[in-house]
């Protein structure tokens, strides 16, 4: 897919990292399995687990303050609260969500995961899997499309330069 | 930017997502129409046992055929449209419903006229079919009306609107040619002179099966598979030639069906333009699988890419049918594969997408936290058993008509009543889930 702004092709290049790393999760962990606890030394699982923390880190850090900042604002001028609403009703689950992740993954790659910690691991993963996918979906099929609409170069370019901030400060 | 920028006056297929919120119908509206659809679905499949040796060679007339091909048709197929319509287009286009009225006197007309129609179908009974047909058409009446002041407002969406326009026009035509097909079963109206009862059956059987539910079913496909794979719109252009492909075939299908002596050429004409139209159409939905960002679709797309390839299947027996063909039940095997085949399949693998999805924006309505997607329904139990009973169903009732074997037929039967109640089990949890998420609002 591709936007004629650049800011939304950089919002749509992290929402493909964070599909694509979804997808890995609703694939990998059910292969693994609810009741059999996972060997850390798993090279698959190891990688998921780090990429998990960087992304998961960039997207509520950087990406939804970003989003929440510099874009939620303009649509919310327009008249458009309920989406905004909704937005932001979106980020504020998946925000502890993706906190609480990032904490389980610090844990497991410390001192591995137990039967518990596992199970627990496993429902917040696919969660979040779900609730994320869901989210972009509602993103990339209206949002940007909509800021398509309503942002002009001048403002694009400002866009970008912020978007940059906040990666650099994330 | 100064100024608080103006509302885009396009609508794009995300309006589906965004901005829904205040265009959603209260929950049981649409619930209504899809709940009577999963019932509707064990009624066609069940009554395909009733008298399985009469399925091989239906040609016509009243019986358990008749009502279990009129329970998928009025009481599955159009049932859904009508639910997913008044949901799904208002959403999507934008285009909030000025009442609501309609919405529900269309459904209280329609739910019990089709239940009444069926029966009477079933039972042979004239009265109770003139009942339910005039029932039923004055709530398919209701709906249209209300599906006109949304097309007709609809600010984008073109190609989805104008299938949906094309559609009505066929829902006239076949409603027409069904208030003369009832009639002419208990009075004989038909002149001895033009088309008989089988020709005009033929030309509704055309009409509803690719015409008014198979543009709506192409037309809905251009919103919901590029929302649920996360890819772009197929270009409009393609999408339009591929409508006026499909409608060329409709249109030289209908001249084969009333004609006298011209049926094969016409036949084979209508095929090849429905296959190169339909085939289009399937191409520009498997581009916007492959450019999607969402690879893992689950079961619901593996019963939808079946669907389309049954659609083709469809269109080459029908030609088949039309030329002439008549071993292994040729027209009745066209009918089966054209209704349970493209049509259910296609209907319950988007449905098993967009319930849950439903019940989600309306738990964002009303403020709360919506379950996980995957949770809603028992989906592993029900809608995989859905998929494997309607699939063996469909393969057994289609062996079974082909090689004129009632047993087949039974078994294909007992295994679609099967799937149909799972998805029914499905269906009550969603509306179960929709009900309590509802009264958690309220209070």
């Amino acid at each position: 897919m591709e936007y004629m702004l650049n800011i939304c092709n950089k919002l749509h290049d992290d929402h493909m990292i964070t599909i694509s790393l979804m997808e890995r999760i609703e694939t990998a962990l059910p292969r693994i399995g609810r009741k059999s606890t996972p060997d850390m030394a798993e090279a698959a699982l190891s990688s998921l687990l780090s990429d998990l923390q960087v992304a998961m880190q960039n997207e509520v850090t950087s990406h939804f303050a970003f989003e929440e900042e510099n874009l939620f604002t303009r649509i919310e001028a327009m008249g458009e609260t309920p989406m905004i609403d909704m937005l932001l009703g979106e980020h504020e689950i998946i925000r502890p969500m993706a906190a609480e992740l990032m904490q389980a993954v610090k844990a497991a790659r410390s001192d591995g995961f137990s039967a518990d910690s596992w199970q627990a691991f496993y429902e917040l993963g696919l969660d979040l899997a779900e609730r994320e996918t869901f989210h972009i979906q509602k993103e990339e099929m209206g949002f940007l499309p909509l800021l398509e609409q309503i942002i002009d170069d001048d403002d694009d370019a400002d866009l970008c330069r912020a978007y940059d901030a906040h990666q650099l400060a994330g | 930017m100064s100024e608080p920028p103006a509302s885009p006056s396009r609508a794009f297929p995300g309006d589906i997502l965004m901005g829904a919120q205040s265009r959603l119908l209260p929950y049981h509206i649409p619930m209504r129409f899809f709940l009577s659809a999963a019932l509707f679905q064990v009624v066609s499949w069940a009554l395909l046992m009733v008298d399985p040796g009469e399925v091989a060679g239906f040609t016509g007339g009243t019986g358990a055929s008749l009502a279990a091909l009129h329970a998928l048709t009025l009481g599955v197929l159009a049932m859904t449209v009508m639910g997913a319509s008044l949901q799904l287009l208002s959403v999507a286009t934008g285009v909030a419903m000025r009442s609501l009225f309609p919405a529900c006197l269309a459904s209280w007309l329609y739910i019990p006229g089709t239940a009444i129609l069926v029966a009477g179908m079933g039972l042979g009974s004239h009265p109770l079919m003139a009942l339910g047909g005039i029932v039923v058409i004055l709530g398919l009446c209701v709906w249209s009306a209300v599906l006109i002041d949304i097309l007709r407002r609809a600010p984008g969406l073109r190609a989805t609107v104008r299938h949906g326009w094309w559609a009505l026009v066929a829902l006239a035509l076949l409603s027409a040619i069904a208030a003369v097909l009832i009639l002419n079963l208990g009075h004989g109206v038909l002149p001895i002179y033009g088309a008989d009862h089988g020709q005009l059956a033929a030309a509704h059987a055309i009409l509803g099966g690719f015409g008014f539910m198979g543009l709506f079913a192409m037309g809905f496909s251009y919103i919901l598979v590029p929302m649920f794979a996360l890819s772009p719109a197929p270009a409009e252009g393609r999408a339009n030639l591929a409508l006026g492909l499909v409608l060329a075939g409709i249109a030289l299908a209908l001249a084969a069906m009333l004609s006298d002596g011209m049926e094969m050429p016409l036949a084979l004409g209508a095929a090849l333009f429905g296959l190169i139209g339909a085939g289009l159409h399937i191409g520009l939905m498997l581009g916007a699988l492959k450019a999607g960002m969402k690879k893992r679709l689950g079961l619901s797309f593996i019963l939808v890419r079946a669907a389309w390839a049954l659609l083709l299947i469809a269109i080459i027996l029908g030609g088949l049918a039309g030329a002439g063909e008549d071993r292994w039940n040729m027209p009745t095997l066209f009918a089966f594969v054209l209704t349970f085949g493209w049509l259910l399949s296609f209907i319950g693998g988007i449905l098993g997408r967009v319930l849950p999805f439903l019940t989600s924006m309306q738990a964002h309505n009303q403020g709360q936290r919506p379950p996980r997607l995957s949770d809603m329904g028992h989906q592993k139990i029900t809608l995989r058993l859905h998929a494997a009973g309607h699939v063996s169903g469909l393969v057994l009732v289609a062996a079974g008509i082909a090689v004129d074997q009632s047993l087949l037929v039974l078994a294909g039967g007992a295994l679609g009543t099967i799937g149909a109640l799972a998805f029914l089990w499905f269906t009550v949890e969603i509306v179960g889930l929709n009900r309590r998420l509802n009264a958690q609002a309220q209070t």
